[in-house]
């Protein structure tokens, strides 16, 4: 990697690094003077990208463009074929003169066919076949150079987390686009080939937050292969729109050969999910992971030998809750953490108790008590150590209770999955990263003899105060601990951020409460655990709880799904926020 | 040095002068139904400093009586019901509250206060002379103070202290042992952090105080061990830390990102080099961190705590 290379701005004396990355008005913060600078100048890199790095394998990154066939969606294009026999065909519209229509035309407004003539005046030719037709033409599929949204307009469904670790981030944009979609429209400035992205450095000395403007080009990272060329996307995944944004469409037809319907179509993608993704790389390259602010809770910029780190480096494991003022600048009012109690004897009305303060938390993030003009985001996580100490003490409660007595197969696989518990608490210590590796996938290796379907029957019933199905949830999230399985039963990963949507407390009739903030002090011993549910979205866009295998209840893995908030306390550990104007 | 501005109504806090009005007494019983007993200042005679609830701490105190709530945490089964008197003392106006950690240990406890951003600030103290083993302290009022407990081990989430103060923070006779990162993850498609730091101070105010005294923070592999921070448009203003021992840390041990400075008088660390780091040389850092060479008392106190056998649950 090529040094930085740093420029002092003569007339603040501030320096900075970076090249295009551009400073413009300065953001008001508490006691700060206005000022206002443009720096120049070479930073690290390659070109408008951050710089390239060998990633977890070994494996050498690169940058490249993308095409259709890296969207999320991709649209499968089987064309029927169609044999005619011996037809003449007259094309209507034809690569010289194709048909600009965005939406699907009729076989008429294509060509006309007419029975064999022998005789194949004008325009009219020979075929023996048809392959296409105007609903499944043979598509080419290309970018909408004039956007980085579909339908202009940022939505959830366009964040898909790639290979880099950043589902603090992806969540934090994941509640933006949610409850504030013009902040992430508002942030980007596109120019050809090029964007600009509006984030915010922190300035120690004036306690104010810096306007920067991020350049970066439209590649993407890649993985590269043995001889170096880019194989699978690394960056955070794309949709592109339904259906395209214009097309030429025509009829390809040479005699004696099959016709082809052909459209050549170009489609929006919502590039701006791996662009904000590289954009902040390459910020944190520059600034830090959080812009200079929280630097104590910062990845560092250096590597142990004093080499500077790729900006995807810098941003890999973070805290949602700081991401907030590297968005919004001056504009974020609070930002703070909670710890989400869990105790294995209390009942749902006593978790529900211990956790008003989250609770509360939650409905604020339905808009509750937050005025018109701001808006409250929230992700929860949790530690693979918060879980397995937890599922260790879920299995105390159990082992004490009358109903477990006669099942003593049971409670000897509950007494060594709590000793592979303790080991991997004391390697998290006390370990090194091996140990804590192989202490971890001991765990998930023996969490399954709990998650199988039909294991053990008692843990689908909700006897003893749910004591049984909680042990069960526990199962799913720490069988997942020593491994990134994507595929296969999964309640919740640890250790990955997941954005909070909304929340609805029910009674135990299953009627909404309709609680505010200042009620839930006084009722909240209406409120239902087991009834009531909060909404996620997990940042990958898909990986929904699935608890047997055969995919999420609601049969479709779009990343969306709601648990139960008695659920919730089991499996989640930390609930981070934060307050924005919006 | 800045050591913050103690108004009277901190001041005859310290001659323990300060009591439970009878209303928030018999509201109190009523709550915890006599689990938890006020400690001090039952007696109606006792004198009395009445400060404005609204901003207790810039209204000149008279000598008539003070909403000042008082608590006591003897075991972990006590901290759910202590939580909720905090909460609804501070829904209620009360403008200060002292809880007493009055237990020789504790395990993994989960102990909160001002978890919404829209709950009233309340002064907060808390003290004790006991350990709390691998847990969470988060503190968020408006002026913090916290005295006399050992932290061991690291909790599943978050630092063993995290306070957060809009008006000043004051730590003493604090010690720390034992506190490691846990691992942020081993898979690529997550990535979620969850803390392990010893302690962490945010400043909430455009010149929050913080005064720390008779810190020992001891064997662990987080870095920075201590971290000052400022929340949304908040700034230490003079940071002072006196009397202080790291040991067995990972440097540096102290990290700045939100002062206008930081005063050191009376540190040691066997990691001198680069122990103390802050994001701006605008933020001035006055004094040294001397290098530690042998053991002290409270040190040896602190290691021996932390190699005690886990209490049973």
């Amino acid at each position: 990697m090529i040094g930085y290379q740093r420029q002092t701005d003569q007339d603040t004396g501030v320096s900075s690094y970076g090249s295009e990355v551009q400073q413009s008005g300065p953001q008001q913060g508490p006691g700060n003077a206005a000022r206002s600078q443009q720096l120049q100048g070479r930073g690290p890199g390659n070109g408008r990208n951050p710089s390239d790095y060998a990633d977890g394998d070994g494996n050498q990154t690169t940058h490249t463009d993308v095409g259709s066939g890296n969207a999320v969606n991709t649209p499968d294009t089987p064309q029927p074929t169609r044999d005619m026999g011996e037809r003449e065909l007259r094309p209507l519209a034809t690569d010289a003169a194709p048909l600009e229509l965005a939406g699907t035309p009729t076989v008429g407004d294509l060509y006309e066919e007419r029975a064999l003539t022998g005789e194949c005046e004008g325009d009219w030719v020979l075929v023996t076949g048809i392959l296409g037709s105007p609903d499944a033409p043979s598509l080419l599929m290309e970018r909408d150079e004039s956007t980085i949204f579909v339908d202009n307009t940022p939505t959830i469904d366009d964040i898909h987390q790639g290979y880099i670790g950043d589902c603090y981030f992806l969540s934090a944009l994941t509640s933006i686009t949610q409850s504030d979609p013009g902040h992430i429209r508002d942030m980007f400035t596109l120019s050809g080939n090029s964007v600009k992205v509006r984030m915010y450095s922190h300035d120690a000395a004036s306690n104010s937050w810096v306007e920067r403007q991020i350049n970066v080009d439209m590649n993407f990272l890649h993985a590269t292969d043995g001889a170096g060329a880019a194989g699978e996307m690394l960056a955070s995944g794309f949709r592109m729109g339904e259906t395209p944004s214009n097309a030429r469409w025509y009829v390809s037809a040479e005699s004696e050969d099959m016709a082809w319907v052909c459209s050549d179509a170009t489609y929006e993608f919502a590039l701006w999910v791996p662009l904000l993704e590289k954009a902040y790389a390459r910020f944190a390259e520059r600034f830090g992971q959080y812009g200079g602010n929280y630097s104590g809770d910062a990845n560092g910029r250096t590597n142990d030998d004093g080499s500077a780190k790729s900006g995807y480096e810098v941003l890999e494991g973070g805290w949602t809750q700081y991401c907030f003022g590297i968005l919004y600048g001056a504009a974020e009012i609070d930002n703070s953490d909670l710890s989400i109690v869990y105790d294995a004897e209390a009942t749902d009305s006593e978790q529900v108790e211990a956790n008003l303060d989250f609770i509360a938390n939650l409905l604020m993030v339905n808009g509750t008590d937050v005025p018109d003009d701001q808006a409250f985001y929230m992700s929860l996580s949790a530690s693979s150590y918060d879980i397995t100490q937890r599922l260790g003490e879920q299995i105390d409660h159990i082992l004490g209770l009358d109903s477990v007595k006669r099942h003593e197969s049971f409670q000897k696989t509950l007494r060594w999955v709590k000793a592979l518990c303790a080991k991997f608490m004391d390697a998290e210590d006390n370990g090194t990263e091996d140990d804590v590796t192989e202490a971890g996938n001991k765990v998930s290796d023996a969490c399954t003899r709990f998650t199988e379907p039909d294991a053990w029957p008692i843990l689908e019933s909700g006897r003893d105060e749910g004591a049984y199905t909680n042990l069960r949830d526990l199962a799913q999230v720490a069988q997942n601990i020593g491994t990134d399985a994507s595929d296969g039963r999964r309640l919740t990963y640890s250790q990955h951020a997941y954005p909070v949507l909304g929340v609805t407390l029910r009674g135990a009739d299953g009627a909404a409460l309709g609680l505010d903030t200042s009620s839930l002090q006084t009722r909240h011993g209406e409120i239902d655990a087991d009834q009531s549910s909060v909404e996620f979205r997990n940042p990958h866009g898909t990986n929904e709880p699935d608890f047997d295998g055969a995919g999420p209840a609601d049969g479709e893995d779009d990343g969306v799904f709601s648990l139960a908030l008695s659920q919730v306390f089991g499996v989640f550990s930390l609930s981070e926020q934060a307050l924005v104007q919006t | 040095m800045t050591t913050g501005s103690h108004n009277h109504v901190q001041t005859a806090r310290r001659r323990g002068e300060l009591v439970t009005p009878p209303m928030m007494i018999s509201r109190m019983f009523v709550l915890l139904g006599g689990l938890l007993t006020p400690t001090t200042g039952c007696a109606s005679d006792a004198p009395r400093v009445e400060a404005a609830a609204s901003s207790p701490n810039t209204v000149a105190p008279s000598v008539e009586s003070v909403p000042m709530l008082e608590l006591t945490i003897r075991s972990a089964d006590d901290v759910r019901t202590v939580t909720s008197a905090l909460r609804q003392a501070a829904l209620d106006g009360v403008p200060a509250a002292t809880v007493h950690i009055d237990a020789d240990r504790l395990d993994r406890i989960t102990f909160q206060v001002g978890g919404t951003m829209t709950a009233p600030l309340m002064d907060l103290t808390i003290e004790g002379t006991g350990a709390l083993h691998h847990s969470h302290v988060s503190l968020r009022g408006s002026r913090v103070t916290v005295r006399g407990l050992t932290f061991v081990g690291s909790p599943g989430t978050g630092d063993a202290l995290q306070v957060t103060a809009r008006d000043g923070v004051e730590l003493t006779d604090l010690s720390f042992v034992g506190q490691s990162e846990r691992t942020a993850s081993r898979s690529r498609r997550r990535g979620a952090r969850s803390g392990g730091r010893a302690l962490s101070v945010w400043a909430h105010g455009p010149e929050t105080t913080a005064q720390l005294t008779n810190l020992v923070v001891a064997d662990g592999t987080v870095s920075p061990a201590v971290s000052f921070g400022g929340k949304p448009g908040g700034r230490f203003g003079e940071i002072s830390l006196s009397h202080a021992v790291f040991a067995g840390t990972t440097a540096p041990v102290v990290h700045v990102s939100a002062a206008v400075g930081l005063s050191l008088d009376g540190v040691w660390s066997d990691a001198p080099e680069g122990a103390v780091t802050t994001v701006s040389p605008a933020i001035v850092v006055l004094g040294d961190v001397a290098p530690l060479s042998a053991s002290t008392p409270a040190l040896d106190r602190a290691r021996g705590l932390h190699t005690a056998p886990e209490q049973s649950p």
